[in-house]
């Protein structure tokens, strides 16, 4: 009775400590709801049953309730305040095991309208009113069919955010037909809106018009969800110029169908880079945003009329017609690299844009095609103060009213930002930082550098409470730094939305923050059509691991072109015996570890050698390993070990290669000289044992003993009488010592062969030493040569 | 224009009421050229054509200045006058210049000379040393494409063992070619022979090239140029002139290769002298250096007393392939009846088949224009546009291909369709797609340049599209068997050469632009080659888009190429067949049947603004489209001049549509709308298992031949068994619906017969019917067994 007590007992507590996997999520339903009112979301995945929050990465949402329908199905009801921001609201489920992947809704100014089934014919449109958001899902092949009934000369807009939902791969196309049925306007791509279609048209009669939408190929998926804005509402397709300085407040045009209307835009002080504008105009808000530059480059407008314009400068004009070539010209500091930035194709502009400076002189001293990405980019640095004349033109030769631009050049800029490498291609997989109670974990943040070539820093803020953060320096040179997450064991089961600041010593008052993106629909190879940027890294305290690792600090140097036995100890709660992989996630530059070692059922502790290769630099580093068990059927779990001086050192001893020719049946000799550094040397510990690597079948594989202060290791190998006869390369002789219980190793010798011959085949020179081949055919040649007696 | 190109055809006489042409129409000898073939032939009233080798007399004026032996005329002495030939009392005269002849003998020429004597004896042939690795250690260029190079490997490569100057007969050149030593090859020329003694006299001369300068040959002339024959009738020659750069003409009979297209009607000796073998055409083929050019032979039954019956010419059409069919003896067949035009005819148009009412209406009709108002009505449906949108996207290999996007290619497809039913004609359409710059979403022709992406895979596709001709050849060689050198296929290449290809904003999309720079080089000495159109010279092309000066010059309308080509492809598309056969193998080696006809379409065709419907209409009101499939017995062995109607296997896409028709059960094709018909597929890649064992193109290549009409044991099994005959019969429930409507089983099988083969059954077919229906347990399932029946028999799957 006893013994069973013991056994249930032990049960349970496995089953409380055993760890489930963070939720996982496919989709969210609606894609879109309207701001300022409750919605409610439907949220498809997996493990969903134990919802504890959502985090969510933009303000003006607010979660109200959960009812958990299945562990694969849950509604979330939320609660939208009227000044949330519209567009994507991307968010993380988080359950007490972790969060989830991103998702996104969309918040629209106008009513949201559902599609319903049936509406799969012009006969059968489904009647919407203006100005709404009518959103679904576009089945394969599927065609939906609305219908609006417009005054005669009452303008439309529709606009199809397709790929922009982030939820599958929909290539939107739209048709719009007059109450006859006549086809009056179609769309299918724009340079606005990308592979979303954007039709707009004049009704010429009062009536019933329809609007087909289906995905260009007749694609489609369950999945494939969108958002149809239709209403009269003002659409600008482009605006010019199309940026400004922070702060200041931006006299710009919006662009039309129907020309231009002036729009002023108080450009956020805070404000850098690129951020979306919702224009208005008298027949409403444009219900999709166009893009805007905000920097502190000095705006300048086509034509240019005044001098040289002074760096940093921005460049705002219109490649109005086919072939035509647009021109500035700006004055420079000679040496200082300056950077040249197209911002057309970004913003929502057809240009393809290629640009050239030209120097006084009439010669090219510079030209850019595409960049990272559509948009033209390049550095330059000028050896004169110029001025310099900067060509645009676009490269197809073509050219319109709406072939927007504007180029920013300035000296270029030092930039620094950290992100969290992925794993996997194309996949939200270890995205989120799970740290379990009283536990530690290991990240590596990548660091984007340029213009930078210090050591770079990451701090966290807005941790869960009780959860601490210590990462090593990114070194120069190196884009990888890890870091090590900790929760104390009361922490409590929480989730947090981090923002990171990212610095290097280098450049003291720089610093970069986190930039992550995640793909949303991806594309042929390595193409995103749509992706979310975050800006904050996700971090998860989730109930304690049955397991725990710690790496016993070495007092072994790690030799360089030598290895080091590592003792890992597997501390197991009771009722936990199961495998634990061990892995050396963040390793120094030339050295190299096994991908895993296997702490087996109940084993408690495992070697983890590291293996110094001989470009190894000396230094010293932080360095810990981490320890991941299948606790069920679901996902892994990680657990890492604190981080331990780890010290990289040249070499004990060296000594070159040997060539050694034996004959099968003899003895192969290798005498290996050892040379070093006198104080180096006497590092050496007592006992070294030596032995001979890499050594070809059927040699005798005899280790010899170092004696102290010895300067000289000896093997004499027997060779079988049937050892392989050839040469055999690659023979290395491995030192190997022990300090204070660790054991490391030496290597010298490096590259040594043997050579076995036949029995009776081996020519021995006048000075009794085994001759090597070209030696013999010196031999045979000089005796053919010689007068016939 | 072959034949206006020949300059020698001057001299016409009647002698007896006979015509007598002479060849050359003027001689002219000089040192290097002392000898001129003269070929005298005489024509009788019924066409026959002879040639007068012994009964003709031969003098000058004044004397002595030629002598002729053998049919050949050699010089004899300077000056200017006239070759006489006396023929059966009467005279002509040939003008005849005679210079040089007190100048040294010039030293042998490498290239006038030597090069053609190896390829007339076959040495640079592709089976023998002309072969990419040689032949026993030893390579020439193919058919001598590399003069430069051949000398080097005859003289250089191995010093004094082929060309041994110390011993210019003892050279392996010569023993070789005599046989004296093992070759491999065995005896290529006689020893003592002229062509021995020209050899060995170059060595001797010091093997060497020529000097800078010298005349080239341009141009190559074959006399006459048609003849017409009667089958075992007496040998006839033809001789072959080249002109040269320098404006000498130059006999180069003797070293020319001659082949024959047709060994069972014609067969031609080394010479020239042409054999008729058996009622027939064969073109002979002359090369002389890289120059090709022939001869037309037409080869009659012996004593035929042939007369072309009276029949009546619809339009110009008819009156050439009357003229053609009279002169080759054979009469075209009797027209067919009005259902069988019929369905040909919405077969052919629209890519469907007569509804019974409509077959009825038709047959019912008095009016003697019907069948040209039927054909007027057809053409202006929509489907005949489809029927062209299709093959206008096979030339142009519309496919996924070379990560060409389902979403370009569907939108280069809605192009298409777009420019043609906007009315844009054929000529537009290719000059949009050869000039296309911008991405492949936003300008969809642009599509053209991501389905091929090489200049010269591009080049050859041009070439053989839209001008009909390959040119592939030229690219390692000079065209063995056609007029095109390396420096055409290049200089085409070229037009190519700068075209720009990058990334475009999505993904998925390609941007095409004129890079403005990149050269292409020639092969042989690695130099920028410029632009050059087909037949013609280099051209500067400055900064134009090279494209655009391509364009320009391919669709203007005195380019013959397009326009014939074009005219080809649609009356192929009619009739059968090409009058060039394949429509897509253009070349000299392979004449056309009626050059008068392809010329008079061609023109037409351009002066039509190359409007399809247009040619499409005259081709279909001509008699000879209109001709019954049964053959006579003066055409049942002719295939090529269209003397009957060709029956044909209903193209895949067609025949599948048809299928659907009759059956009333629509095919779904991936990524298409319902109710798509095959012959809307927007890509060469989407297929179904129907449309391959039925040989739709695929569009990988230009090739004409990727349409594959011939009939084959899995298509057989395919409608046997398959879904698309037993599965649509029952999908469409057309016997149960017309019974379920009250129709009497007879009156179904009446109407499937009407719907499947355009007629009602005969009477045997009508007994049986009746038999079946009797004795029927089930009458839906006997008449639906009739249907699959009917699927299945050769009437339905044949266009007759």
């Amino acid at each position: 009775m006893i013994h069973k007590l013991v056994t249930m007992a032990m049960l349970f507590l496995a089953v409380t400590t055993v760890m489930a996997a963070p939720p996982s999520v496919e989709s969210a339903d609606p894609v879109c709801a309207q701001v300022g009112q409750n919605f409610t979301l439907t949220i498809t995945g997996s493990r969903l049953s134990k919802p504890a929050d959502i985090l969510f990465y933009r303000p003006g949402v607010r979660l109200s309730k959960f009812t958990t329908v299945d562990d694969s199905t849950l509604k979330v009801e939320l609660v939208s305040s009227p000044d949330a921001p519209l567009g994507a609201h991307p968010f993380r489920l988080r359950t007490e095991m972790g969060a989830s992947e991103i998702l996104q809704f969309h918040l629209a100014l106008n009513p949201v309208i559902y599609q319903k089934t049936g509406n799969s014919s012009a006969a059968k449109a489904q009647p919407v009113t203006c100005p709404c958001a009518v959103t679904g899902n576009l089945g394969e092949g599927e065609v939906h069919w609305y219908a609006v009934t417009l005054a005669k000369g009452q303008s439309l807009v529709v606009e199809a955010e397709g790929m922009r939902t982030g939820t599958a791969f929909l290539d939107t196309h739209l048709e719009i037909r007059d109450p006859s049925g006549k086809l009056v306007t179609q769309a299918d791509d724009s340079p606005l809106t990308r592979q979303d279609a954007l039709a707009e048209f004049k009704a010429a009669s009062d009536g019933k018009h329809t609007i087909a939408l289906r995905d260009s190929n007749l694609g489609g998926s369950d999945n494939a969800s969108y958002i149809l804005h239709v209403g009269s509402f003002f659409r600008p397709l482009f605006m010019h110029p199309a940026g400004g300085k922070p702060g200041f407040t931006l006299k710009t045009n919006g662009y039309d169908s129907t020309g231009a209307r002036p729009v002023e835009l108080k450009l956020p002080a805070g404000a850098q880079g690129t951020i979306p504008v919702w224009l208005a105009g008298p027949d409403g808000q444009s219900p999709c945003p166009n893009l805007v530059r905000v920097t502190n480059h000095e705006p300048v407008l086509e034509p240019q009329s005044t001098p040289p314009a002074a760096l940093p400068a921005a460049f705002h004009g219109i490649v109005a017609k086919p072939d035509e070539v647009d021109s500035y010209r700006f004055t420079t500091r000679p040496g200082k690299p300056v950077a040249v930035q197209m911002w057309a194709w970004r913003l929502g502009s057809p240009l393809d844009s290629v640009v050239e400076l030209i120097a006084e002189d009439g010669t090219v001293v510079a030209t850019g095609d595409d960049g990272d990405d559509h948009d033209s980019q390049l550095v330059f640095t000028p050896r004169t103060a110029g001025p310099f004349t900067l060509r645009v033109r676009d490269q197809r030769g073509q050219g319109g009213p709406g072939f927007f631009y504007r180029v920013e050049i300035g000296e270029d800029q030092p930039h620094l930002e950290v992100f969290l490498p992925r794993p996997n291609r194309l996949s939200q997989t270890r995205q989120v930082i799970v740290v379990p109670k009283g536990g530690r974990v290991l990240a590596g943040f990548g660091v984007r550098r340029s213009g930078l070539e210090g050591y770079a820093q990451t701090e966290a803020s807005g941790l869960p409470a009780g959860v601490s953060m210590s990462s090593q320096p990114a070194r120069p040179g190196i884009y990888i730094m890890p870091a090590l997450f900790e929760a104390r064991a009361d922490t409590l089961l929480a989730g947090a939305l981090c923002p990171l600041k990212v610095t290097d010593n280098s450049y003291p008052g720089l610093s970069g923050s986190f930039r992550q993106v995640v793909d949303l629909v991806a594309g042929p190879a390595d193409s995103i059509y749509q992706a979310v940027e975050l800006d904050k890294l996700a971090v998860t305290v989730v109930p304690e691991l049955p397991f725990s690792v710690d790496l016993v600090a070495p007092k072994a140097p790690l030799l360089v072109d030598g290895q080091l036995y590592l003792k890992v100890m597997i501390n197991r709660k009771p009722g936990f015996d199961g495998p634990v992989e061990v892995t050396a996630p963040f390793l120094p530059p030339w050295v190299e570890a096994p991908e895993k070692v296997l702490a087996g059922k109940g084993q408690n502790e495992v070697n983890l050698v590291l293996t110094a290769l001989p470009d190894a630099e000396p230094a010293s580093w932080q360095f810990a390993v981490q320890g991941s068990a299948e606790l069920d059927a679901s996902g892994t779990a990680r657990c890492a070990s604190r981080f331990v001086p780890l010290t990289i050192t040249k070499p004990l001893l060296q000594s070159g290669p040997q060539e050694v020719i034996a004959e099968q049946g003899g003895i192969a000799r290798f005498r290996f000289d050892l040379a070093g550094d006198p104080e180096r040397s006497a590092l050496v510990p007592v006992g070294v044992t030596c032995r001979l690597l890499e050594l070809p079948p059927r040699v005798a594989d005899l280790p010899v003993t170092l004696q102290t202060s010895g300067k000289r290791v000896d093997f004499s190998l027997p060779v079988e009488t049937d050892g392989p006869v050839g040469t055999h390369g690659n023979i290395v002789c491995a030192l190997e010592m022990n300090l204070a219980g660790d054991k490391f190793v030496q290597y010298v010798g490096r590259g040594s062969s043997l050579r076995i011959d036949s029995k009776g085949a081996t020519s021995i020179g006048p000075d009794g030493r085994p001759l090597s081949r070209l030696e013999q055919l010196r031999v045979k040649k000089a005796k053919s040569s010689s007068p016939k007696p | 224009m072959f034949i206006e190109a020949y300059l020698l055809a001057s001299l016409l006489s009647l002698v007896n009421g006979q015509k007598v042409d002479c060849y050359p129409a003027k001689i002219f000898l000089h040192p290097g050229q002392d000898r001129q073939t003269v070929v005298i032939t005489r024509t009788g009233d019924s066409g026959v054509t002879g040639e007068v080798l012994n009964g003709a007399k031969f003098t000058t004026v004044p004397p002595g200045l030629v002598e002729v032996k053998e049919g050949i005329a050699f010089a004899r002495k300077n000056g200017e006058g006239k070759l006489v030939v006396e023929l059966d009392g009467k005279t002509i005269g040939i003008p005849c210049v005679v210079k040089g002849m007190d100048l040294p003998v010039p030293p042998v020429s490498y290239s006038r000379d030597v090069l053609p004597i190896l390829t007339r004896a076959g040495c640079n042939a592709g089976k023998c040393h002309g072969a990419a690795a040689g032949k026993d250690g030893f390579r020439l260029s193919l058919f001598g494409f590399d003069p430069e190079g051949d000398l080097f490997r005859l003289v250089e490569e191995i010093p004094n063992r082929r060309v041994n100057l110390a011993d210019p007969a003892g050279s392996l050149l010569i023993t070789k070619a005599l046989g004296e030593v093992p070759h491999t090859g065995g005896k290529k020329i006689e020893k003592g022979s002229e062509f021995h003694q020209l050899l060995v006299r170059w060595i001797a001369e010091g093997g060497k090239n020529d000097p800078a300068g010298l005349a080239k040959p341009v141009a190559i002339h074959v006399g006459p140029p048609a003849l017409v024959l009667e089958a075992g009738a007496q040998k006839h020659r033809i001789g072959v002139t080249a002109d040269y750069s320098d404006g000498t003409t130059r006999d180069v009979t003797h070293l020319c290769a001659f082949y024959s297209s047709n060994d069972g009607a014609a067969t031609v000796g080394q010479s020239g002298e042409i054999s008729p073998v058996q009622r027939g055409e064969a073109f002979i083929l002359a090369r002389f250096a890289t120059l090709t050019g022939g001869s037309s032979v037409i080869v009659r039954p012996a004593n035929s007393q042939f007369r072309f019956p009276s029949v009546q010419a619809n339009n110009y059409i008819d009156e050439l392939v009357h003229s053609r069919l009279a002169r080759l003896h054979i009469a075209p067949s009797e027209l067919c009846s009005d259902s069988e035009f019929l369905r040909r005819l919405a077969i052919d148009l629209v890519g469907k088949l007569p509804e019974p009412d409509e077959i009825t209406a038709f047959e019912s009709d008095k009016d003697p224009q019907k069948r040209a108002k039927i054909v007027d009505r057809l053409v202006n449906r929509p489907e005949f546009q489809d029927i062209w949108i299709m093959r206008f996207a096979e030339m142009l290999q519309i496919r996924t291909a070379n990560g060409t996007s389902p979403k370009g290619i569907g939108r280069y497809h809605d192009w298409l369709r777009s420019r043609v039913q906007a009315g844009a004609s054929i000529d537009q359409v290719i000059r949009e797609v050869l000039t296309a710059t911008g991405g492949t979403f936003e300008k969809p022709a642009a599509n053209y340049y991501q389905t091929e992406t090489t200049p010269a895979t591009l080049a050859e596709n041009v070439a053989q599209v839209f001008c009909g001709m390959r040119i592939q050849c030229a690219q390692c060689h000079n065209h063995p068997f056609d007029r095109w050198t390396m420096d055409d296929y290049y200089g085409f290449t070229a037009f190519f050469a700068q075209v720009g290809y990058k990334q475009a904003a999505d993904p998925r999309e390609i941007t095409i632009f004129n890079r403005g720079e990149g050269e292409i080089e020639h092969p042989l000495g690695n130099k920028a080659v410029t632009p050059r159109y087909l037949g013609d010279k280099d051209l500067s092309a400055g900064s134009t888009d090279r494209r655009e000066l391509l364009a320009t010059w391919l669709t203007s309308k005195d380019n013959p190429f397009l326009s014939r080509n074009l005219a080809n492809v649609i009356w192929s598309h009619f009739l059968g067949k090409g009058i060039v056969e394949p429509v897509d193998d253009v070349r000299i080696s392979n004449p056309p049947s009626n050059p008068e006809l392809l010329d008079a379409l061609g023109t037409k065709l351009a002066n039509y603004r190359f409007d399809v419907r247009k040619l499409a209409i005259d081709i279909c009101n001509s008699r000879t489209y209109q001709l019954s499939g049964v053959k006579n017995q003066s055409n049942k062995l002719d295939s090529s001049n269209f003397a009957s109607a060709a029956v044909r296997r209903v193209r895949a896409e067609v025949l599948l549509d048809c299928i659907s028709q009759v059956t009333l059960a629509n095919s779904k094709f991936p990524g298409r709308p319902d109710g798509s018909r095959a012959v809307e597929l927007l890509d060469g890649r989407s297929t179904n298992h129907f449309l391959t064992t039925f040989g739709r193109s695929t569009r990988e290549t230009p090739c004409a031949c990727e349409v594959k009409l011939e009939p084959t044991l899995s298509q057989a099994l395919h409608l046997l068994n398959g879904e698309n005959t037993t599965g649509k019969i029952n999908q469409g429930g057309r016997v149960k619906k017309a019974l379920q409507a009250g129709k009497k089983p007879r009156a179904v099988a009446d109407e499937l017969y009407m719907a499947c083969l355009a007629r009602r059954p005969s009477a045997g077919e009508s007994a049986k019917i009746d038999e079946m229906l009797s004795k029927s347990k089930n009458i839906p399932e006997d008449l639906e067994d009739l249907f699959w029946a009917l699927l299945n028999s050769r009437e339905f799957i044949f266009n007759h």
